[in-house]
């Protein structure tokens, strides 16, 4: 299997050209000079000058932003603890694990419906950010649970508890022995819970208060009108650009330091 | 024994709290709705109790949709696995040390709009677009193109949901001793009976658990569809839509979601039952 | 008492607020089994009388919720320059969404423009303050249509904003002059590329106008007929998707069943666009202005209607966002190629087989959603 990774690295090659084929698409469009995604008549910069006119768009992406960041810590740390309280057998896990999988079945809609009934009226909670940031976590949650608890229940014990007789403190034991082995796990889930948060338009729709539009839900209210924004074509474009440059810096330092440090190993 | 209840109960407490406040609390209204009597002002729902909404909703009319939605959900998952398997592993085995760069590169697209997203799908796949100019040159066009057929609705699935099953692979592969594979081929095993002896086992815990978070979204998605489907595309999820929107029928479209979180419930704990792991 | 409207207390903006400590004291969740659904107070008819133009705060501030794009880029900072009043402007796509904020009670916002169908609702639920005509005297700008509507005679609560009508749009180059009904989705041409719109009494109106009936019937037999010719016209359909105006302009879809503001932006994008009003008639619709019963500036969203029922802003109201516009006044203001367009002002002739949605009663509502969903499922 691994002596010939071509085969392998061909088929990486077209999941990644699947990945990005609609995206490269997006770009092409962005500098369309008509409204249109699918009619390419012709070269133009209006909806990147459009965007960057336009604030509302600004103050519903930083808005957005700092929803799935702050959801995504939530869940991502109130998650990571319920997979390791997963962990081991004990009365009652079934209940949990059945629990943690709701969210991940209820349509949408019917959550958007109930959470803005018993939010509102019920619990008191005005609609806008602190509803938002409930109901994120609350169906990010089981995909971090999801994530972490296929690591962390394939974790050998004797590991920590090793750490445990050589004299570690529970807290050392975790940050040295345990939080290295679960680390991808945990980042992953995190990425699932940030950009379920980004994406989110059904749910959101009912729970955005006044002046609080997300910008999914800002973008949903404009296509029913008018069909996709160029504007957020080019922004979309934009984000990826940005996000994708930022991986590449990341891995341009990575490996410099990496360099720099083989370098002062041989010095040594 | 009890101290290990406890100390679980305990990590498990803030998850418990936040879900049963804010998940929980709002599904009861929705049993509530599925038990009211339909209203077509802005109440929607409205005493008397009654169970009519059960009796609409277990209509055989409805089966062929739910049976639609099973087959997209499942065809979803088998290329999700599919396309999903051999990255991740290809990433985890060969990635080096650009394993994390490679596995964000997996996401980077979903920083784009969900929107943005589908009418990008749309416009490759109409009969204008450039998929299907491009399968002309060998004469595999086809008239109108590919939108509006249920190879684009799970086209339009897999893509969405492909991360969730690569991200769990992921995890489960890192954790795989590679050198197993070795010591197999050794061992004079084929591909094919190390594959099914060595390596599935081995990443059984990330293949199931990217399964359920494709195969239950999937299952509950009825926007790509929509967007990419044609006249037969409803699934569950969208006929549960319906009776949201419009005001239709309010008592129904909970019905129809209890019905669905009962059955997940009774399948999710059937399995329980029967040892394994139920998440 | 049946027929009596009986409201989950859960939408009801009459009964008093729950209190944080009532829901503390509801922690044990079945308990909130008495809270989400009960029968409602009798006088769900709302408020009588002719309303106040009383702002509840006292801050020049308005909380406007509309359609996006569906506004002059001048119409918000003209009323803010002449009156000081900050806007902030949000925007909804579906009405769904839209009275589900109302009918909490809680949205916060002044001035909400629900298409007529959904007025219907707000009235029947008193979810909506009556206007202050005195605080409007713009009002008599109004056209006599408008004024005499049957989904608010006397416009007590509503404001129109902008009309329309529901028709076909097409592609000129692919389907010719040939379309001039619902026949067109016969056409070899329109085959599998055509689509209706995905709401209950705009796409039932297909079925029952094609059969010759009234697109407001109560007729249990008539809908059911429309529903079985609908089910038949299905498998030459594309789509059913409200979602029109990408798919026409890129050419995907040949035909479409559309709203007119819709069947226009497609048109300005590609010219191949075409719109008509089918012969065997179609449906107005009009979209409204309207201010909760829970609008902390109630005051301001009035001096916002009569600002925009001015003569120059709603001629530049009109000509931006290509609709009808619903203010005799301005018309002479208007662009002329607009108001000679005879899709966006039919002819009388043409208008008289454009009726509004009618609000034919919760029995018959829920008739046209069953059949409806029968079309959908089927």
């Amino acid at each position: 299997m691994n002596r010939r990774p071509w085969v392998l690295g061909t088929v990486a090659v077209l999941v990644f050209l699947f990945l990005y084929a609609p995206i490269a698409w997006l770009a092409v469009a962005s500098f369309n000079s008509s409204r249109s995604l699918s009619r390419i008549s012709g070269f133009s910069l209006q909806w990147y000058a459009e965007l960057a006119d336009d604030t509302r768009v600004f103050a519903s992406l930083r808005l957005t932003l700092e929803l799935a960041l702050a959801s995504a810590a939530i869940a991502t740390v109130i998650g990571t603890l319920a997979a390791f309280g997963l962990r081991r057998a004990f009365p009652g896990r079934g209940l949990w694990t059945v629990l943690l999988s709701l969210p991940l079945v209820v349509p949408e809609v019917v959550m958007g419906v109930a959470m803005l009934g018993f939010f509102v009226k019920l619990a008191g909670v005005p609609l806008g950010f602190g509803a938002l940031l409930f109901a994120h976590v609350a169906f990010s949650l089981s995909f971090v649970v999801v994530v972490v608890r296929s690591r962390v229940s394939g974790m050998d014990v004797r590991m920590e508890e090793a750490a445990a007789d050589l004299g570690a403190s529970p807290f050392t034991a975790f940050r040295t022995v345990t939080l290295p082995l679960v680390a991808p796990a945990v980042a992953a889930g995190a990425a699932f819970a940030f950009l379920l948060s980004f994406d989110d338009v059904v749910i959101s729709s009912y729970l955005t208060g006044v002046g609080s539009t997300t910008l999914p839900v800002f973008v949903y209210a404009q296509a029913s009108k008018r069909g996709i924004s160029p504007e957020i074509v080019a922004l979309s474009t934009l984000m990826v650009a940005a996000t994708a440059l930022l991986l590449v810096i990341g891995v341009v330092i990575a490996s410099w330091r990496a360099r720099r440090a083989g370098a002062a190993a041989r010095l040594v | 024994m009890l101290r290990r209840w406890l100390k679980a109960n305990g990590l498990l407490a803030p998850t418990g709290i936040w879900l049963g406040l804010f998940l929980i609390a709002p599904l009861v209204v929705v049993v509530e709705f599925s038990f009211a009597t339909r209203d077509t002002g802005v109440a929607r729902a409205v005493l008397p109790w009654t169970t009519q909404a059960y009796l609409t909703a277990l209509d055989p009319a409805f089966l062929p949709i739910f049976g639609r939605t099973l087959a997209y959900a499942g065809a979803t998952t088998v290329a999700c696995l599919l396309l999903g398997f051999p990255l991740a592993w290809f990433i985890s085995r060969h990635g080096g040390r650009y394993r994390t760069v490679l596995l964000a590169a997996v996401l980077i697209p979903f920083w784009s709009s969900y929107l943005a997203r589908i009418y990008a799908w749309k416009a490759l796949l109409d009969g204008e677009g450039l998929v299907n100019t491009v399968l002309g040159w060998v004469g595999l066009d086809r008239d109108g193109g590919f939108l509006l057929t249920h190879g684009a609705v799970v086209l339009g699935l897999t893509y969405g949901f492909l991360p969730f099953m690569v991200l769990p692979l992921y995890v489960a592969c890192e954790r795989f001793d590679f050198r197993l594979v070795e010591a197999s081929y050794d061992l004079g095993h084929g591909r094919v009976s190390t594959f099914f002896r060595i390596v599935l086992p081995g990443v059984m815990s990330g293949v199931l658990a990217g399964s359920l978070l494709v195969l239950v979204p999937a299952a509950g998605d009825f926007v790509t569809p929509k967007l990419l489907g044609g006249v037969d595309q409803s699934t569950f999820g969208s006929v549960i839509d319906d009776q949201f929107r419009g005001g239709n029928n309010w008592p129904l479209g909970s019905a129809m979601a209890v019905l669905l979180l009962v059955l997940v419930v009774v399948v999710l704990v059937l399995r329980g039952r029967r040892g394994e792991d139920v998440l | 008492m049946a027929d009596q409207v009986r409201i989950a207390r859960l939408w009801d903006v009459d009964s008093p607020r729950v209190t944080r400590r009532t829901m503390l004291g509801s922690m044990a969740f079945f308990a909130l089994a008495a809270c989400a659904v009960g029968p409602a107070p009798t006088n769900s008819g709302g408020t009588d009388g002719a309303g106040k133009a009383a702002n509840l705060v006292d801050e020049p501030r308005l909380n406007f919720y509309n359609w996006t794009d569906y506004i002059a880029p001048e119409t918000l900072p003209g009323f803010t320059a002449v009156t000081g009043i900050e806007v902030t402007y949000d925007n909804f796509s579906t009405n769904d969404e839209m009275e589900a904020k109302i009918a909490s009670g809680q949205a916060g916002y002044d001035l909400v423009v629900p298409s007529d169908n959904f007025l219907r609702r707000f009235l029947r639920s008193g979810l909506l303050q009556p206007l202050d005509h005195d605080a409007i005297p713009n009002l008599a700008n109004l056209e006599q249509r408008f004024v005499e509507a049957e989904y608010d005679p006397g416009n007590r609560y509503s404001v129109p904003w902008a009309w329309g009508t529901t028709g076909l749009a097409y592609s000129k180059s692919q389907l010719g002059d040939e379309v001039t009904g619902f026949d067109a989705f016969d056409l070899p041409a329109a085959r599998g590329r055509s689509s209706i719109l995905d709401e209950a009494r705009d796409g039932m109106a297909i079925g029952l106008l094609k059969l010759g009936h009234d697109p407001n019937t109560t007729d249990a037999r008539q809908i059911d007929d429309a529903a079985n010719f609908l089910l038949s016209l299905k498998k030459k359909l594309g789509q059913i998707n409200s979602d029109v105006i990408e798919p026409l302009t890129s050419g995907q879809v040949r035909l479409a069943q559309a709203y007119s503001g819709d069947a226009f932006q497609a048109s300005d994008a590609n010219d191949d666009v075409g719109y008509v009003i089918p012969e065997e008639g179609g449906l107005s619709y009009v979209d409204l202005l309207v201010i909760p019963k829970d609008a902390p500036h109630a005051g301001n969203a009035h001096r916002f209607i009569d600002h925009v029922l001015g003569a120059e802003t709603g001629a530049a109201l009109s000509n931006a966002v290509r609709y009808g516009s619903p203010n005799a006044a301005a018309k002479p203001l208007i662009d002329k190629d607009l108001l000679n367009d005879p899709a966006v002002y039919p002819p009388a002739e043409q208008l008289a087989k454009l009726p509004f949605t009618k609000d034919l009663g919760g029995d018959v509502e829920a008739l046209y959603a069953d059949a409806w969903t029968k079309v959908k499922t089927g």
